[in-house]
């Protein structure tokens, strides 16, 4: 039986998780994008009102970027302030009425009422009662961003088995004891789900109030560039705004990563 | 009934009771003008009293959330069943998955309009690009995150991809894919409005615009009622299909 | 070790020539399994065992072609099945495989979830739905047949498990210590039902567990292993007489084995200790 001498084959071992291709395979494609967008808008003369080439849309952004600049900072700010204020607002309101069993039922449905009311309707009347300062826009970012934070904040607290509360009365922890070391440790996960809900539900609740009104803010600049056919410059707002939502989002994945350490 | 079912019946029709009683109290205390803040009483008179000249913009807006909003569940959910089944593709676009849901896609509609005019197309299509990503990046987490025993089992049984997806992949996400349509809905309602707010006379948002200037506030609010109303729509809509697809448990 | 003389006349059923399995992480390659051979003869019922980490499970998932091995060769019936590419339905349907875990699918039925095999080999028609039936009734689910898995207890769903591997009627079935994780009274339960099972079948059984007494209750034949790397430490045979009962464990011979089997773990053990 022995005599059976098949061809030994050696393959290549097999490789447990992606190692460099998450890094390396996204640069790539990106690199491709640009380059495909380049080639065919140029090739088939696509009009510019429809795609510029990208390097049309790099070097004019870049050459009226002293321009573009007060409106970056601006909507930054916006969105930054809001957003500040929103996640520590949104936790505070989960945490007041996560005390109360019957306040959590109460008020349930009506942070759902909140978070699929479009806030961005209130934009005309915030106008109306508070002035046109476009500084009041935080505002609009703070109702947009609040609910749905304070939605999944409030899940997470009041998701807890009920074994982890057991050990908590076990060692005899006190009321805000078990609240801090049990409770808001173990909705870290949903918590921050919220808070990465309420980075886009900030810059699009930034933006739309720009669309309303207004003659600052990168919203306003893509709807003026359009107007006067400044196509380029559109597209390099849309980009500089999709920096701003991506950057928010990689910092809250840093401080997720640095505190939620047991999540995989 | 038992005590806490009457409770959580009962606790949220009080809070709301108590949330448009304080705010007519203080509104008639107050004697704050009706162009300022309306009265609960006097917008829920407007809904019903002005009814006929908001309905075709309710249904327009209806009409917009509701189709753009069954497009995209089926391009976000086929699309993640293409990017996770290779490999490379899924390392390669995975970071571009979640950024496109951190992306405010509405800031395109000016350019949308530029091209498509101020009809309902480009509504729709706002609706679409803007909630597609969130079901997209959900039901990929969902595709990725299959039990690794339930894809030996698979693979022992030698299915092909199709199998697997049909019979394993599918169902383990659904509860993934759901919490991505139910943002969805949630996203194609905002995208909605904020296209209506940028062009065009049609729909609840740019009917919100246009009493909001001529200081009609009373009908302002009764448009964001009924925007609300059509977001509590698709909510109990997400909610009846996810109880009627999930009929198991783990 | 003892040598198979008498046995080896007889054409092996599944071979393991120098079979390794390498994986490699970022940083470094682990080796899963060294240099495993292995002869299973038809209607064999052989144990490998040996602590978690050794490798036992990798070798009978490369045998089913869940995964490939890195270097070596595995035959089924003479042909070689680790060949590039997917195995082929036809060499999948000779073997089932058990878990685990029960790994019901949630969101079918018991009995849809036994008929899975059937679904996926494409075997249709009144034999094989009979098949179902009679494998249900073997294991005492007739009765439950259209609850879904979350409405049975943890046992009847590890005997859904068993039988599922067995619905396409296989030659071989892999066992992955399949009662692992269960107590031990349903476990000794279960055991008996499998021996039950092999005797009326006739079945090719190879069976993975890191429990002694399991091992050798159950086995003609055990193969120890011994981890970093993965890799064959030692061949017993157990020349208990049949039918096996477990009023057995308590005899000489047995422990003896059970004995020998300890001191052959343990002394692997201290080695990885030095």
């Amino acid at each position: 039986m022995n005599t059976t001498t098949a061809v030994q084959k050696k393959r290549k071992p097999e490789a447990i998780g992606s190692g460099y291709l998450n890094i390396v395979a996204p640069l790539i494609v990106l690199v491709i994008l640009i380059a495909a967008l380049e080639f065919f808008t140029r090739a088939f003369g696509i009009s510019r009102f429809v795609l510029p080439p990208p390097t049309d849309i790099i070097v004019k952004t870049i050459s009226n970027f002293p321009e573009i600049w007060p409106h970056f900072l601006f909507t930054l700010k916006i969105v930054a302030i809001g957003f500040m204020i929103s996640v520590p607002f949104g936790m505070l309101i989960a945490a007041l009425f996560s005390q109360f069993e019957i306040m959590v039922k109460a008020i349930s449905p009506v942070i759902i009422w909140l978070v699929i009311t479009p806030m961005i309707t209130l934009i005309p009347l915030i106008m109306l009662w508070l002035g046109t300062d476009p500084n009041l826009r935080v505002i609009v970012v703070i109702i947009q961003a609040t609910p749905i934070i304070t939605l999944n904040t409030l899940n997470g607290f009041t998701n807890i088995e009920s074994e982890k509360l057991e050990l908590a009365k076990s060692v005899g922890a006190s009321k805000p004891q078990t609240f801090i070391k049990i409770i808001f440790m173990n909705a870290m996960p949903q918590v921050f789900t919220g808070i990465k809900l309420g980075c886009i539900f900030s810059t699009i609740g930034a933006i739309s109030a720009d669309f309303v009104a207004g003659t600052v803010g990168l919203g306003s600049r893509i709807v003026q560039y359009t107007k006067y056919n400044n196509i380029e410059l559109s597209y390099g707002c849309i980009i500089i705004i999709a920096l701003i939502g991506i950057s928010l989002f990689s910092i809250v994945e840093i401080i997720e990563k640095r505190i939620v350490l047991w999540k995989n | 009934m038992t005590k806490k079912r009457i409770e959580s019946f009962f606790a949220p029709i009080l809070m709301f009771l108590l949330i448009f009683t304080g705010w007519e109290i203080i509104v008639r205390t107050l004697k704050i003008p009706k162009w300022l803040l309306p009265m609960p009483s006097e917008i829920f008179k407007s809904m019903v009293v002005n009814f006929p000249a908001f309905w075709p913009h309710i249904l327009m807006t209806i009409e917009t959330v509701l189709l753009g909003f069954i497009i995209a569940v089926p391009i976000g959910i086929l699309l993640a069943s293409l990017i996770t089944s290779f490999k490379v593709v899924n390392a390669a676009l995975s970071p571009y998955v979640t950024f496109l849901v951190m992306v405010p896609l509405i800031s395109l509609v000016p350019l949308l309009m530029l091209f498509m005019g101020y009809g309902m197309n480009v509504r729709v299509v706002t609706v679409i690009i803007q909630s597609f990503a969130v079901v997209n990046m959900n039901a990929c987490t969902g595709f990725n995150n299959v039990p690794i025993l339930r894809q030996e089992l698979m693979q022992s049984l030698g299915a092909s991809r199709l199998e697997s997806y049909r019979r394993v992949i599918l169902p383990t996400a659904a509860s993934d894919i759901f919490t991505g349509v139910r943002l969805a809905g949630i996203f194609a309602t905002t995208g909605c409005i904020s296209a209506e707010y940028v062009g065009g006379n049609m729909g609840l948002g740019s009917q919100i615009i246009k009493y909001s200037q001529f200081l009609k506030t009373t009908e302002s609010f009764a448009c964001i009622f009924y925007v609300t109303i059509v977001g509590l729509m698709m909510y109990w809509l997400i909610s009846f299909a996810q109880k009627k697809i999930i009929s198991w448990k783990i | 070790m003892e040598e198979l003389g008498k046995k080896t006349l007889q054409e092996p059923r599944i071979k393991f020539e120098n079979v390794s399995k390498i994986f490699e992480t970022r940083s470094q390659e682990i080796v899963a399994v060294k240099d495993y051979s292995m002869e299973v003869l038809t209607g064999e019922f052989v144990s490998i065992i040996g602590p978690s980490g050794c490798g036992k499970s990798t070798l009978i998932r490369m045998l089913d072609g869940i995964i490939k091995p890195t270097e070596g060769n595995i035959y089924l019936d003479g042909n070689q099945v680790n060949e590039e590419g997917k195995m082929p339905k036809e060499t999948l349907r000779k073997m089932g495989f058990i878990f685990q875990q029960p790994n019901l699918l949630p969101w079918y039925t018991v009995r849809e979830n036994v008929a899975l095999p059937l679904r996926v080999f494409g075997l249709s028609g009144e034999t094989w739905e009979k098949r179902v039936d009679e494998l249900l009734e073997l294991v005492g689910l007739s009765k439950s047949g259209q609850l879904f898995p979350y409405e049975i207890s943890g046992g009847m769903l590890q005997r859904a498990g068993v039988v599922r591997a067995m619905v396409h009627d296989p030659e071989i079935l892999l066992m992955d210590e399949p009662f692992g994780a269960l107590d031990e009274l349903t476990r000794e339960q279960l055991n008996m039902e499998l021996l039950e099972i092999w005797k009326e079948t006739k079945k090719t059984i190879i069976f993975i567990t890191h429990n002694v007494e399991e091992a050798v209750l159950l086995s003609s034949r055990i193969y120890v292993m011994g981890t970093q790397p993965g890799r064959l430490v030692s061949t017993v045979n157990i020349d208990l007489p049949r039918p096996r009962s477990l009023k057995m464990i308590t005899q000489p011979e047995f422990i003896g084995y059970k004995q020998k089997l300890t001191k052959l773990i343990g002394d692997l053990d201290l080695s990885k200790i030095k």
